[in-house]
Order: structure tokens, then C-alpha cells, then sequence
């Protein structure tokens, strides 16, 4: 970890890349933890600004609407509210009024939230509240509720239910942060009395952390797909020399720890991750264990890719990232051979590659504190991510079966269906804004909330786009949202599709059906963007394949009457009542 | 460990905190004499040497000691009572 000095020093770095504004607001001294989060961004590659409102000024900023904190147009504002103030607020309450104490804390958050809904569009970063136990009736405090330590719980409690139903809220699990380094290492009390920091200073860089992993997340940087090798890695001894009976899984001794590890491997993928296989072994025999040992928590149906062979790890991954269509930087990578993470480290320094401790018993611990998995977004849709990779491939094995695309095309009986945004998709795409790098023409990153807001804007048009086809259900893979810029005129604010389905024919399906909805609303012209970044370079010439005039090096420009219908093999969906 | 080795480490963290590469210290300077000595770096300061040389200083100790002299001479007895 770094030294609070080593982030303060890192604050001078020049980082290019688009600015990330945030805003610091505490009811306590806050001026050292902006400058940790400032370096950590710095020294985590964002081009980060940090505003720091002065010492308790949560009130006067929040509830003026050209406050400075305000001005300063955050991308994000940051709450903290440390339970040292809030200890001592509880206790200026009268005796009989501390049992609602959580309750009323909430409704003051909540009024926080409003004011920053109602005069920025910015995000809001909250810090969730450590625990003190003040012992008033000793561990009975447990059972009595105008106790601190019950209420300072249940306004955690409450903290995540009312979190939950607000999409503009992140939280940043600070409570976690102090269970990790322990209440000694976390609080200094000198450093609280003298200068009213409630975080010794040793103790910023491990929080800062916390709160730099929710901003790369905003910003689209997330692990999307865990890699994993086989033996010695998911389960104890190799398969291929101590067969299915010798191998260490279960609940016996060291298989526990493997058991474990799958558990909390195959809770990834519930929750999206996609797993996949690279292991140096006879895929048969790699095999067995998943379909025959009757321990194994993992099966082949949770693994999207699994390549066992005898080619080296380097090749076989950059195989699992083609299939896969992911950058390398959204792969975590585990073995328990030094040797294979050094030579992936090499070979593809954006893949994250634990240094697993010597100790197997102790890897899901160290996983757990690394927090590769944070996220924006968590969507029912997530989980059967596995199942399209799984079809990918079978479409793959048909597709070498064809002598052209075209025919390969055809034989698919693809059919897209466009549809305005829904409030049932809101989050799913809002979750695409945040995930899409690469087809994604401006990169702009909208939550829940923006996405309605747009969505019920009458200045936009917003379109999203399903594909399905004979072997299964796409969902949606494609968003659009159109600005009416004039009267006669759209502007292309949004354009993203997955990687999925690149080349099949929806880029064509997609811009015939925006024209077409362009022309019945009336436009006439339709003006588009590209914003270049260092992962959407396969879409910097897209606008001009789809017929658009370049009108200068990232701006183009349609006009809908010489429009000519772009060839696809994708059939429109007519539904009832609708053209 | 001697006092002048400690003063001599004490030296290095303060023109690390105070960020001024060439700063000569004696233990009769305080924050008049320090450009960058203001509260916050006196903090800073405070948890470089805690961390440095493992020790942990009372509240008067971090509030009460305005020259580097004061400071080495609580740092000197939290060390030698270790």
C-alpha cells in the first residue's frame, strides 16, 4: 500500500484523459483524506480534481445552489459522515429521543441526496459508518435499542435499504475498511482532538482505496471475467497424475479450502463474471472432475471458454479474450504458478494477476481484501452471460460449416427489434454505459437516474435494440440516444453495441432503423461524433462505412434523403400495432 | 540509538514533509522559521516520526511541542522508554 506521503506527492502528477471532478463534504477535518484520494487517483491513472469543502460545511454547500461546491461542477460529490460526530450528536440528545436516532440520521442523509439531485447532476459517493461500541450497558447494549452501538448498526442497515433504491448513490464500505485494519490502526485519538480527523493518518491510503475503487468503476473500469488454472488452483494435487479419487476437494481437510474458493468463485458468476478454463492438461481429463467428481462446486456449465492443451498460457489467453471480446484489462488472471503469472504479467501487463500467498488456506481472504470485483451495477441480466458465450461458441463451429458469410449470415434467421427505453431496461442500460468501451462512440457513462431523466426528456429520442436468433436470446446489445439539437436536426449523443454481435449485421440494422425513425419524426439530418479513447479505435470510421460525410477529423454528418438502406440479413420484429 | 542519529532522521523527514530539499534544521526552529510549518504539516510530521521510529505521542506532546528541539526530546524519551 502506499504511504500517505507517496499520495500526497503523486497529487502533482499530470494525467491525461478526461478530467474527473469531485467534490469532498464532511462533518469533520477532510482536507488530508482529498489529498489521499487526489494521489490515489493520480497514482490509479484518472485525471483526478479534487474540491475539498472547508471543516462541516455539509449545509451551507448543499443547500445553496451556487455554493462552491456546486460551482465547481462535480462529476461526483462525497458524503462523510464520521460516527466520532455522530457519537457525540447522539448524546446531546435528550435520553428518550436516542432510540430514533438512526431514523431521523437516515432522513437527514436522504435530504442530502435531494439537494444534490435537485442542483447537480453529480454522482454521490457515501461513506457508510464505522462502528464504535461505547459499552454504555456492555455487550447487553446489543439487545437494547437507545443504545449507540444498536442505532449506529441500524443506520448502516437503513443506509443500504434506502442506497438500494436510489441509483445515484454509491457507497463506499467504510465500515470494511476499519474491520480490515482493526479500530487501533484506523482511529487515532490525538490526530481526532487535535485537528478533528477521524482516520489516523497511516490509515487514508487504505480508505482513499476504497473510494478510488468506486470511481474506476463509474468510469467503466471493472473486472468483467476471471481466468482460472486447474490444478493446484481449484483444487488441490493434479488430476492427471493423482486422478479423480487423489485430488484434494470437499469437506476434508484441505479440499475445504478449495470447496471454499469454488463457492465464492461460482458466486462471481452468479452475480456476471464470466468464468473461463486455461489450464496445461488433456481437455478430458481436465474434464472429469467437473462432470465426475461428486465435490466440485464449480460445473462445465458455469465455465464460458475452457481451453485445457499444452500450448503456453499466453496464447491460450489471448484465445479466451478473442472469444470473449474483452480487453485484457477487465481480465483477472489466477494461478498458483509463479512461473505462469509471471509470464502473463509480461506478456499482457493490463491483465490483473494476484500474487497468490504461498498458503492456498489464505487465498480467498487475499482475494477478497484485493476487491477486483467492485461495480456500478449488478443486474438480474448478469448471470446468464454464460450461456451466450456457451452459444457464441456453437454459432462459431456452424459459421466453419459455411463457404461465405453471407450464407452463414442468412442461416442464423437473426431478428432485431427496436424499442424506445422502458423503465424495465433502465438499469441494463445504464449498466451498457459503464461496461462498453469499445463499440461505444462517446464513451458517455450514465446510472439509472440519468438514463430516466433522458429517457422522459422530450429533447431525446432513445432507442435500444434486441437481436436474438436460432440458437438463443441476445437481449438488448445496442443503445441510442438521439439530442434534437434544431428543428430540422439530431445529434447522435449515444451509439453502443456489444462486441457480441459485431459483424452480423446489426451495425446496418441499427443505423437503417435510426434513420428511418430520424425521417418519421420529421429530421432531416442527422450530426455524430466519435470521441476517441484508447479502446473504441475499431469504431473510428464507422459513421463513414454507414454512409455518413466526414465534416471534419471526429464529426459527421447524414443527410436522411440520400440515405441508401445498408445491406443486413437481420429481420425487423413487427410487433402488433407498431410499424 | 544516539541522539544525534535520531536528530539526523528527524532532519531527512523534515525536509520531506516540509518539502524543501537543502533545509538545515536546528532544534531551535518552529514554524516562524519553516515556510511549509503550518498545522497540517506539524501532523504530518508528527505521524512521519511516530511511523519512522514506532512510537506513539500524547495529545500535549503533538499540541505542546513547537520547536523540532521538543519534538526530538519526546521522540528521545518515547524511544528510550520502549
Amino acid at each position: 500500500m502506499y504511504s500517505f506521503r507517496e499520495l500526497q506527492k503523486a497529487r502533482s502528477i499530470n494525467i491525461d484523459g478526461k478530467e474527473t471532478r469531485l467534490a469532498v463534504l464532511g462533518n469533520c477535518a477532510t482536507q488530508f483524506f482529498s489529498e489521499a484520494l487526489e494521489g490515489f487517483g493520480k497514482l490509479t491513472g484518472l485525471n483526478l480534481s479534487v474540491y475539498d469543502a472547508d471543516y462541516n460545511q455539509i449545509d451551507e454547500q448543499l443547500l445553496n445552489p451556487s455554493s462552491e461546491v456546486f460551482s465547481f461542477e462535480p462529476d461526483q460529490i462525497l458524503l462523510w459522515l464520521c460516527t466520532e460526530i455522530l457519537y457525540e450528536e447522539y448524546l446531546d440528545r435528550e435520553f428518550s429521543e436516542r432510540s430514533h436516532f438512526a431514523e431521523s440520521y437516515i432522513q437527514k442523509l436522504e435530504h442530502y441526496w435531494e439537494c444534490i439531485k435537485r442542483y447537480s447532476n453529480a454522482s454521490i459517493v457515501q461513506l457508510n459508518f464505522t462502528e464504535i461500541d461505547d459499552k454504555a450497558l456492555g455487550q447487553y447494549s446489543c439487545k437494547v435499542d437507545a443504545t449507540f452501538v444498536y442505532q449506529i448498526r441500524k443506520l448502516n442497515f437503513l443506509f443500504q435499504e434506502s442506497a438500494s433504491k436510489n441509483s445515484r448513490v454509491y457507497p463506499v464500505d467504510a465500515l470494511a475498511v476499519q474491520i480490515d485494519l482493526g479500530r487501533d490502526v484506523y482511529f487515532n485519538a490525538p490526530l481526532y482532538y487535535n485537528a478533528k480527523v477521524p482516520v489516523a493518518i497511516n490509515a487514508l491510503p487504505f480508505l482513499g482505496r476504497a473510494v478510488i475503487d468506486v470511481l474506476k468503476s463509474i468510469m467503466g473500469r471493472i473486472k468483467k471475467c476471471l481466468i482460472l488454472d486447474l490444478d493446484n488452483t481449484l483444487w488441490g494435487g493434479v488430476i492427471g497424475d493423482d486422478g479423480l479419487a487423489g485430488i484434494e476437494i470437499g469437506a476434508l481437510g484441505k479440499g475445504h479450502v478449495f470447496s471454499n474458493l469454488q463457492r465464492w468463485i461460482k458466486q462471481l458468476k452468479e452475480y456476471g463474471i464470466i468464468l473461463a478454463v486455461c489450464s496445461k492438461n488433456e481437455e478430458d481429463i481436465a474434464k472429469e472432475p467437473f462432470s465426475k467428481h461428486k465435490e466440485m462446486i464449480l460445473s462445465l456449465s458455469d465455465i464460458s471458454v475452457f481451453v485445457a492443451n499444452w500450448n503456453d498460457k499466453a496464447t491460450n489467453i489471448k484465445l479466451i479474450q478473442e472469444s470473449l471480446n474483452i480487453g485484457m484489462d477487465s481480465i483477472v488472471f489466477l494461478d498458483d504458478n509463479p512461473f505462469e503469472r509471471n509470464l502473463i504479467r509480461e506478456k499482457f501487463p493490463d491483465i490483473e494477476v494476484p500474487e497468490l500467498p504461498k498458503d492456498p488456506s489464505t487465498w480467498l481472504g487475499f482475494l477478497q481484501r484485493e476487491n477486483y470485483f467492485d461495480t456500478v451495477s449488478y443486474t438480474k441480466f448478469g448471470s446468464d452471460r454464460t450461456k451466450f458465450y456457451q452459444a457464441e461458441i456453437e454459432r462459431k463451429k456452424l459459421g466453419q460449416t459455411f463457404e461465405t458469410i453471407d450464407d452463414y449470415l442468412k442461416s442464423l434467421g437473426m431478428i432485431g427489434e427496436a424499442r424506445h427505453f422502458e423503465p424495465f431496461w433502465y438499469s441494463r442500460i445504464a449498466q451498457l454505459t459503464q461496461r462498453s468501451n469499445q463499440f461505444n462512440l462517446r464513451t458517455v457513462r450514465y446510472n439509472e437516474d440519468e438514463i430516466q431523466r433522458i429517457a422522459e426528456d422530450r429533447h431525446y429520442i432513445t432507442l435500444y435494440y434486441t437481436l436474438r436468433d436460432k440458437f438463443g436470446d441476445h437481449g438488448l446489445v445496442s443503445v441510442v440516444i438521439l439530442e434534437k439539437i434544431a428543428n430540422d436536426e439530431l445529434f447522435v449523443d449515444t451509439w453502443l453495441m456489444s462486441c457480441r454481435v459485431l459483424k452480423r449485421g446489426m451495425e446496418e440494422f441499427v443505423i437503417n432503423h435510426m434513420v428511418q425513425t430520424a425521417s418519421d419524426y420529421g429530421f432531416e439530418t442527422i450530426s455524430s461524433e466519435y470521441l476517441s479513447t484508447t479502446k473504441n479505435q475499431m469504431v473510428k470510421d464507422i459513421y463513414e462505412t454507414m454512409g455518413f460525410s466526414r465534416m471534419s477529423d471526429h464529426t459527421f454528418r447524414l443527410n436522411i434523403s440520400s440515405f441508401q438502406k445498408l445491406k443486413t440479413y437481420i429481420q425487423e420484429e413487427h410487433k402488433n400495432g407498431e410499424k | 540509538m544516539e541522539k544525534s542519529e535520531i536528530f539526523e532522521k528527524m532532519t531527512e523527514i523534515c525536509r520531506d514533509v516540509f518539502e524543501e530539499e537543502s533545509l538545515v534544521v536546528t532544534e531551535s526552529m518552529t514554524a516562524a522559521d519553516i515556510k511549509n510549518w503550518d498545522s497540517l504539516t506539524h501532523l504530518t510530521l508528527v505521524n512521519e516520526l511516530e511511523t519512522t521510529f514506532k512510537v506513539a505521542f500524547t495529545i500535549d506532546e503533538v499540541t505542546g511541542s513547537k520547536s523540532l528541539g521538543e519534538l526530538l526530546n519526546a521522540l528521545m524519551k518515547h524511544i528510550s522508554e520502549k
